[in-house]
């Protein structure tokens, strides 16, 4: 029942190439391009279950990093239990205030923030926010963020044998802080801060991508070599906007990090590059707002996906696309997300 | 979650009156939701707007569904779209959110301060004051040596500002509510020419020294005169919000402003919508470690949804 407390399970010297799915391994296993309308062979009900870096999850919707507060802003609209892991705000070494306003520059299909990674620090975090996470089910992924290889080490040591905490994501792709993407967007720093976390913990470790690098499946590829368990990707892309009355940017900082649908294809082309550049499980994000658009990453080799922004505009967006998932498994005959993993079918060529 | 368009009414210029059939709620005065055209990408965010009204079941043929009205102007895409929606048009709709004004319980003068757009949420809390017109305001030895409570009426005083005379809204309700009502325009169209905060001033300062003659004058405690267990609640523009708490401190009044900021979500997940508030007024954020740009006190940011939008003046860093 609750898999996230064996803390050891699953975690032997295998667990860093863990396969996408405990049910089966990462076969390729069979196309099964039901292209038209195949009615669900029987009414029974898809297993939606997956294992990510020895994680076990109930299904593969999570909550992205930032999106989704400390959780406890959710709990008034729906269980949290239903979700397949939560992954909260990035917590730092000391609390941060954050940039000043405004935040927030709406765009077409999207949104620029530059939060600044306001959060109330690590200490504050363990005592005040990680209690709440034990009285779930549903496993906690902490996001962390350090200035250097030495924070990124002392932040998950100190996250290490504590009971609640099921893995680490390493946020090394921040836009909106000085130096946010160093770690992400060189390929030596990036297997430098991998190898530091991965040797001061005993936890699944997942850096989280950034996109705003030429090819991201240098950075993948490092990653994976200093001993990542999965990847998350994409961060926010950098862009900006700027108020034509005023001719300034709309941002204090001039730049944001952009989210939201408008960002999906570049985030689907990125975890096909990585998906057939590295063996880890990926777990796809950005711009899900439906089911539809969580299949697409799983089709491109994504074995879960997060959905961020769009639990702004819907406090229920996660769970509505976990629905949404089952519901396509459903119909188009699948008896589990995991055979629809990287199944992506070659581009249609009109001459063959 | 959603609602239904049940009416749009064009007031005059820019300022739409809008009802949406929405699951029912009960909301606090100073309360917001977020509402934007379903499916629509761009605007992407949902908007806050105060509430105005809620009509609850019963009052009208509802459908077991409560009628929430809204006021807005017309300023950029997202109130565009909203205005161009027609009856039975399906919204994104989140609701009630945020805190609202705080009612004290001894109160016995509401002083209400609206600038331009800000005035729904004062119209709300009249309405609801004028519900509860009854408040306790003092207490004496009966004869039996039981002490009982002296009951009277509430009274409100309303100060409506704008631009012009077609930016003063909702006086008509405000009167009606049972407030009297003062109206200042910037350029003088109608009532005082001037700002609102003019008239709030002005008024503060003739019920103190009506106050303080009648103290002196007659042992007898005169509650319509004395400004004593009165408070402010005000929402506008922010200079004008900033220039209520100067006056409320200045005369040592309770006040309560309704403050806006861009919200993302509405709901304390997106943090952007902060608003600088005095440290020391904090519970227990810690410090952080790096301090705010161009404020050289310490300040931490609250959210304005989720904290507020209504914060007690005195705490905001203004």
């Amino acid at each position: 029942m609750t898999p996230k407390k064996k803390k050891g399970s699953g975690k032997d010297q295998g667990r860093r190439r863990t396969s996408a799915s405990s049910a089966e391994p990462s076969s390729v296993v069979g196309h099964r391009t039901s292209a038209s309308s195949v009615e669900p062979s029987s009414s029974k009900r898809p297993k939606l279950g997956v294992t990510i870096a020895g994680i076990a999850m109930k299904n593969p919707v999570m909550t992205a990093s930032g999106t989704f507060g400390y959780g406890t802003e959710f709990t008034r609209f729906f269980d949290l239990n239903a979700l397949g892991a939560i992954i909260v705000k990035t917590v730092t070494m000391h609390s941060r205030q954050g940039n000043p306003p405004p935040r927030i520059v709406e765009t077409p299909g999207g949104m620029l923030n530059s939060i600044g990674l306001q959060n109330v620090g690590i200490d504050a975090f363990l005592r005040h926010k990680l209690p709440f996470f034990r009285s779930l089910t549903t496993p906690l992924l902490v996001n962390i963020a350090g200035k250097s290889l030495e924070e990124f080490a002392t932040l998950s040591k100190r996250l290490t044998d504590v009971e609640g905490v099921a893995g680490i994501e390493l946020n090394i792709s921040c836009p909106n802080v000085a130096g946010g993407l160093d770690f992400g967007t060189d390929p030596a720093l990036t297997y430098e801060v991998v190898r530091a976390v991965r040797q001061a913990t005993s936890l699944p470790v997942i850096p989280k991508l950034s996109p705003n690098v030429a090819d991201i499946t240098v950075i993948a590829r490092a990653a994976a070599d200093a001993g990542a368990d999965a990847l998350s990707l994409i961060n926010t892309i950098v862009g900006m906007a700027i108020d034509v009355r005023t001719r300034r940017p709309k941002l204090p900082g001039a730049t944001g990090g952009l989210s939201g649908p408008a960002i999906r294809p570049i985030a689907v082309r990125m975890v096909w590059e990585v998906a057939r550049t590295v063996k880890l499980p990926l777990i796809g994000i950005g711009g899900i707002m439906t089911g539809d658009d969580a299949i697409e990453f799983f089709l491109a080799g994504a074995s879960a996906v997060q959905v961020g922004t769009a639990s702004f505009l819907d406090p229920l967006a996660s769970v509505k696309v976990l629905a949404g998932v089952e519901a396509y498994l459903t119909r188009h005959g699948f008896d589990a997300v995991t055979p629809l993993i990287g199944t992506a079918l070659p581009p249609h060529r009109e001459t063959e | 979650m959603h609602a239904e368009v049940d009416s749009l009414r064009r007031l005059h210029a820019d300022y739409y009156l809008q009802r949406f059939t929405s699951p029912r709620l009960v909301f606090e005065p100073g309360q917001f939701i977020m509402v934007k055209p379903s499916g629509c990408l761009d605007p992407f965010l949902p908007r806050a707007y105060s509430i105005l009204r809620v009509q609850r079941p019963g009052r009208q043929a509802t459908g077991g569904k409560t009628v929430v009205e809204i006021l807005y102007k017309v300023i950029g895409k997202g109130t565009t779209a909203l205005s161009q929606l027609k009856r039975g048009d399906r919204v994104d709709f989140l609701g009630p959110l945020g805190n609202g004004y705080r009612i004290p319980h001894s109160l016995t003068t509401a002083l209400l301060v609206a600038g331009g757009i800000g005035v729904p949420p004062v119209v709300a809390l009249a309405e609801r004051l004028a519900r509860s017109q009854f408040t306790i305001h003092g207490s004496r030895r009966g004869k039996t040596g039981h002490r009982s409570s002296v009951i009277g009426r509430l009274k409100m005083v309303a100060f409506v500002g704008g631009k012009t005379r077609h930016d003063v809204l909702c006086v008509a309700d405000l009167r009606k509510a049972g407030a009297t009502v003062h109206v200042a325009t910037e350029d003088g169209s109608v009532g005082h020419r001037g700002l609102v905060t003019d008239l709030l001033e002005s008024f503060l300062r003739s019920s103190d020294n009506g106050a303080r003659t009648s103290a002196s004058g007659s042992a007898e405690l005169t509650v319509e005169a004395s400004v004593e267990p009165s408070s402010v609640f005000a929402c506008g523009p922010h200079p004008m919000l900033h220039a209520v708490a100067r006056i409320a401190k200045r005369f040592e009044i309770p006040c309560q402003v309704s403050v806006e900021a861009e919200m993302g979500c509405g709901f304390g997940a997106c943090m952007g919508c902060v608003i600088p508030t005095k440290q020391s007024a904090v519970s227990s954020q810690p410090s952080a470690e790096d301090r705010i740009a161009d404020s050289g006190q310490p300040t931490a940011y609250k959210l304005c949804c989720k904290d507020g939008p209504v914060f007690d003046a005195q705490e905001i860093a203004w």
